[in-house]
């Protein structure tokens, strides 16, 4: 997890395009400037990065399913619920699912664990359009290749 | 049907029943000792217990209109067509009740996704001009419709059409013909060759 750069997503543990599901882990780090002041002497992950980390998830599924020929862009947020703390240092398991493939949108569910605990849940729903600019597709390729995006997985469908 | 202004007496009276219920016991029941010293028994109100289990509807809503008159069942025991206003009205509410067109379920999806009164929603609004639906609101309606009839609603196609200049958004985002749309697309999906998206 790279907050400086709002990256939330570390590895792609699994991804299976038939069943529109993605399972991904984000390691929360130890310190952040973040953290001094949400909150002092109480440090615990806001919930609009943990939001964001559930739309990232969805985000990397979308990508797999449309097979990287458009980008998915948050549109809206409903059911966000904050369910218990996520401190520093917590490992987080992020599942996703796709709800609904629209005509210009999908939607998906999201659910944030730390082991075995509920931590974060939320459904999303998301615009697809054309990459908008070459250099984002470039750089997406290059965040699939850090992350472990299985690209033998677009050949399912 | 309900008649705020004909029945606010019989609002009124099970409102206060409510409140008597509510107030505290031992005042009540004091007060209770005090009405059955001076007033016989039989005279007396029955005190209420607990808030009202139904109101009571007042004579200007008792429904007469189907009060069979001599000679409305002839010899063979069927009952001759109903002609009075009010029964008229009755069979219009029941056959609504039945039959939900498409027009009806879309305009309720957007009453509800959108909080606009659905009494201002009418078949020949339009979604945008009239009812000032925005795009994202839209995807939301757009998600319970093709949910509801389990269609894809072509939007990128539409608005492509529409940007295009061969279409208007009349087509599509007046609400009687975005019911005849996902009429066609439903039609569509039912003899298997997709919706077109």
């Amino acid at each position: 997890m790279n907050l400086d750069y709002f990256q939330l997503i570390d590895r792609i543990v699994d991804l299976n395009i038939g069943e529109r599901t993605i399972t991904v882990e984000a390691q929360v780090p130890t310190t952040h400037t973040i953290f001094e002041g949400h909150f002092p002497g109480y440090p615990i992950m806001p919930g609009v990065l943990l939001t964001e980390a559930m739309a990232q998830s969805s985000g990397w599924l979308l990508l797999g399913v449309m097979k990287f020929e458009r980008m998915p862009f948050l549109a809206m947020v409903k059911e966000a619920k904050m369910r218990g703390f996520v401190s520093p240092g917590d490992l987080l398991t992020i599942e996703a699912k796709i709800e609904h493939e629209g005509s210009g949108f999908a939607v998906t569910s999201a659910k944030v664990r730390v082991g075995k605990d509920l931590k974060c849940s939320a459904d999303l729903t998301f615009r697809h359009i054309p990459f908008p600019h070459p250099d984002l597709r470039v750089h997406m390729d290059a965040m699939a290749n850090k992350i472990g995006f299985p690209m033998q997985a677009l050949s399912h469908d | 049907m309900w008649n705020a202004s004909r029945n606010s007496r019989a609002v009124a009276t099970a409102i206060g029943q409510a409140a008597d219920g509510a107030t505290d016991s031992r005042h009540r029941q004091g007060m209770n000792e005090a009405y059955s010293r001076t007033t016989p028994i039989s005279a007396q109100k029955p005190v209420p217990t607990g808030p009202p289990t139904s109101i009571e509807l007042g004579p200007p809503l008792r429904y007469t209109g189907t009060r069979l008159r001599p000679g409305e069942i002839g010899q063979s025991g069927a009952m001759r067509p109903a002609s009075s206003k009010p029964f008229r009205i009755y069979l219009q509410y029941i056959k609504g009740l039945m039959m939900s067109s498409t027009f009806d379920q879309i305009a309720n999806i957007i009453a509800e996704t959108c909080d606009i009164p659905r009494d201002t929603i009418k078949p020949e609004s339009h979604a945008i001009d009239d009812l000032g639906i925005d795009s994202l609101d839209f995807l939301d309606i757009a998600f319970a419709i093709d949910k509801a009839f389990g269609i894809k609603m072509p939007l990128e196609k539409w608005t492509q059409e529409v940007n295009d200049g061969k279409a208007t958004t009349e087509q599509y985002f007046v609400l009687k013909n975005l019911a005849d749309r996902i009429d066609e697309l439903v039609a569509a999906k039912n003899a298997g060759t997709g919706t077109g998206a």
